[in-house]
């Protein structure tokens, strides 16, 4: 008996906080569904039949719970993680694609592109919460850290919009072309966000609303035109950023500190979503337009693996 | 002596600098007022009665426009700019210089102008060096970015030659290079079978024939108005039809002596925007457009809300105090006009041609989008569409 506890307080010493399933969860976005790899030896281990084009997706806090969001079927889906089956939805959403959740799991805040809203739910009850008008073609959002603040990102209007959520009063920011998706650093004094036509990152100082940095990718090889950033990452200690650069087939690389870039990572065909896995060694970037996903040391910058997947991969989740 | 020709020499500069300062450093208002013409005999808005059933014409795009102008109004937080549309209408074509010109009396810079070819080429010649900048939103004729260009004249809607072009890297993608073409009796008829002929020179297509036809119930007229006839005794991979009254083309397909698809006027058309074009943001275009107008979004609407939202992101980006810098902005390399097709647009320096990909569409979908893969250039794919540099016949 004694022994027994003694190894079960062994065995949590050596776990890591949550104890998770170690899959990866691929969305594929015409594929109406999640592929499911082994997250060590990157197998297939399952697929997770959802409503039609599965795009973002966010674990729960205790990451029991998968969100994906459906545009097809105009719903959230929500996974069981452990099961790998959709048990649940939150319906009557148009055309979902990116959303955020608060830290403790109870609201979720999405953009309604049609509509050029932001829309808040809770979770518990799945009823909508209230909607705040943005710019055209709302896209990206994301909370800060004590959840006050909402950021989405209008790619119609050329628009950043940061939202009290309390209040609901909005201020806008204008931007470079097509504003897509956010990170913050670490520090929470920037905030980057891809704008796709214009090939950039611009820089937003949290402080004043104003950019204040912008960054131009080329990798060598390609046209400008080409590049259309997307999806990017900010690493734990704020040293590095990742940013997929969609039809320019490269991620590239910048240090944060210098807003310069340092290198370009050659990956498949229109690099979309990109999620560090926990220990931030590795990076998984969806390349929608070549049905795969390039595992990468976020070290070295080297591909370790390409792994396919289902049709027009669109983003990745991690749980360990 | 001497100093009569001084001051005749100071005069002429003092007139030559106030000349040069009125047509250019017009300080820009907070409010933007756009004007909008059109010409009330634009034939291509008439209803055709042909022998059949009448063929409806396309609207007008002015929804275009007005849509535009809403939405580049609710960033004025940002743009710290509002715009206002004033429309008007020309009697004829021949009219539309004095609408133009009455606008621009009352401080209208930035035009856009729905008019058939001739019209506009009228328009571009008579405003040569004052102080408007003119969108084409609506004509398609070559010579219009070719020997008749103006500095003044932007055009948005892409050229015969870009839709030609397009057609042509789609059949040979597609490996189907042996064409029958067949012409209607317009101007325009002749004029997209040209622009069809030339793109086929360039891409190495084969025109195995070009016949032309008439849209007749006359006995007498049966060779030219028998589709049988005209799609018999040849070996062709497509029909390409050219009929922009669109009469004939409409009972072609499924009628052709050999079972072979047509495209051009009917079947595959190639067009700068269509309602079922479903990437890079298109569909929330086209909803917030069928929303609005109640009707779907066509190429001229497209046209319209794109040539708003690119002076509005030149005045945006450029900080422009003037319209001459304004201008300049618009036209220069920096520009990236997000059109919802995918790359980023802006205008050709050596023609003022909007560059932009081109969709290959049926009635209800989209099959391709040109430039095809494949199609390379030494510098932007998607000057492979329309007469790039080295070919232009456009001297500014």
């Amino acid at each position: 008996m004694k022994q027994g506890l003694i190894v079960l307080a062994l065995l949590a010493l050596a776990m890591p906080a949550f104890a998770g399933t170690n899959r990866v969860f691929v969305s594929n976005e015409r594929g109406n569904g999640l592929t499911v790899l082994d997250a060590t030896d990157y197998s297939t281990v399952g697929f997770v039949r959802t409503g039609a084009r599965p795009r973002g997706m966010l674990f729960s806090p205790d990451h029991k719970l998968l969100y994906v969001a459906c545009g097809g079927v105009n719903r959230i889906d929500i996974v069981d993680v452990a099961g790998m089956k959709v048990i649940g939805h939150i319906p009557h959403i148009d055309d979902p694609e990116t959303f955020d959740l608060d830290k403790k799991g109870e609201r979720l805040f999405i953009s309604n592109e049609d509509a050029g809203e932001l829309s808040i739910f809770d979770l518990a009850s799945k009823h909508l919460l209230k909607s705040i008008k943005v710019g055209l073609e709302p896209e990206g959002v994301l909370l800060n850290p004590d959840d006050t603040k909402v950021y989405v990102a209008s790619e119609g209007s050329n628009l950043v919009s940061v939202i009290d959520i309390a209040s609901s009063h909005r201020l806008d920011i204008g931007t470079d072309t097509r504003p897509r998706r956010f990170a913050l650093t670490p520090d929470n004094r920037e905030l980057w966000v891809s704008t796709e036509l214009a090939g950039r990152v611009n820089i937003i100082d949290v402080a004043t609303n104003k950019v204040t940095g912008r960054i131009d990718f080329l990798p060598p090889g390609m046209r400008k035109e080409d590049v259309s950033p997307v999806a990017l990452v900010i690493d734990k200690s704020g040293t590095t950023a990742f940013v997929t650069l969609g039809r320019a087939n490269h991620v590239g690389v910048v240090d944060v500190k210098s807003r310069q870039v340092t290198d370009y990572i050659l990956v498949g065909q229109r690099p979309w979503g990109i999620t560090f896995d926990k220990t931030q060694k590795r990076l998984f970037v969806a390349n929608g337009a070549s049905d795969d996903v390039s595992i990468i040391d976020a070290a070295s910058h080297k591909v370790l693996k390409s792994v396919p997947v289902g049709h027009y991969p669109y983003g990745v989740a991690i749980d360990e | 002596m001497a100093s009569r020709s001084m001051n005749r020499a100071a005069v002429t500069a003092l007139v030559f600098w106030l000349l040069s300062a009125a047509a250019q450093a017009a300080p820009l208002p907070k409010t933007i007022v756009i004007g909008y013409v059109q010409v009330a005999d634009d034939e291509r808005y008439d209803d055709r009665q042909g022998p059949g059933e009448t063929v409806i014409s396309p609207p007008r795009p002015l929804p275009g426009a007005e849509m535009s102008v809403d939405e580049v109004n609710t960033v004025a937080a940002v743009s710290g700019r509002t715009y206002q549309l004033d429309h008007d209408e020309a009697e004829s074509g021949d009219a539309l210089p004095a609408k133009v010109e009455a606008l621009a009396a009352k401080g209208t810079h930035w035009f856009l102008v729905d008019a058939p070819d001739d019209a506009m080429e009228k328009l571009a010649k008579a405003e040569r060096g004052k102080d408007v900048m003119l969108f084409n939103i609506s004509a398609t004729g070559d010579a219009l970015r070719g020997a008749a260009c103006e500095p003044e004249l932007l055009s948005v809607i892409p050229s015969r030659a870009m839709l030609a072009d397009a057609l042509a890297q789609f059949l040979l993608a597609r490996k189907w290079p042996r064409v029958l073409v067949l012409r209607g009796p317009l101007a325009p008829d002749k004029a997209d079978a040209e622009a069809f002929a030339h793109a086929a020179k360039r891409f190495g297509l084969t025109i195995v024939d070009t016949r032309d036809f008439i849209v007749s119930n006359d006995p007498r007229h049966r060779d030219q108005d028998n589709i049988a006839l005209l799609t018999g005794d040849a070996s062709y991979d497509t029909v390409y039809v050219a009929d922009n009254d669109g009469t004939f083309a409409r009972s072609l397909p499924y009628a052709t002596i050999d079972p072979r698809p047509v495209i051009g006027a009917t079947g595959l058309v190639p067009t700068a925007w269509t309602w079922t074009w479903d990437r890079y943001g298109a569909p929330q275009v086209s909803h917030r457009f069928k929303k609005r107008a109640g009707r779907d979004m066509t190429d001229t609407d497209w046209a319209a809300w794109l040539a708003v939202r690119a002076l509005d992101d030149a005045l945006r980006e450029s900080h422009a105090t003037t319209t001459e810098a304004a201008d300049r902005y618009l036209v220069g390399p920096q520009m990236n006009i997000d059109g919802a097709k995918g790359p980023p647009l802006s205008f050709r320096a050596w023609d003022h041609q909007l560059r932009q990909p081109i969709l290959l569409a049926t009635p209800d979908a989209v099959i391709a989008d040109a430039p095809m893969p494949g199609f390379l250039h030494q510098t932007n794919v998607l000057d492979t569409l329309g007469y790039d540099q080295p070919e232009t016949q456009c001297k500014f």
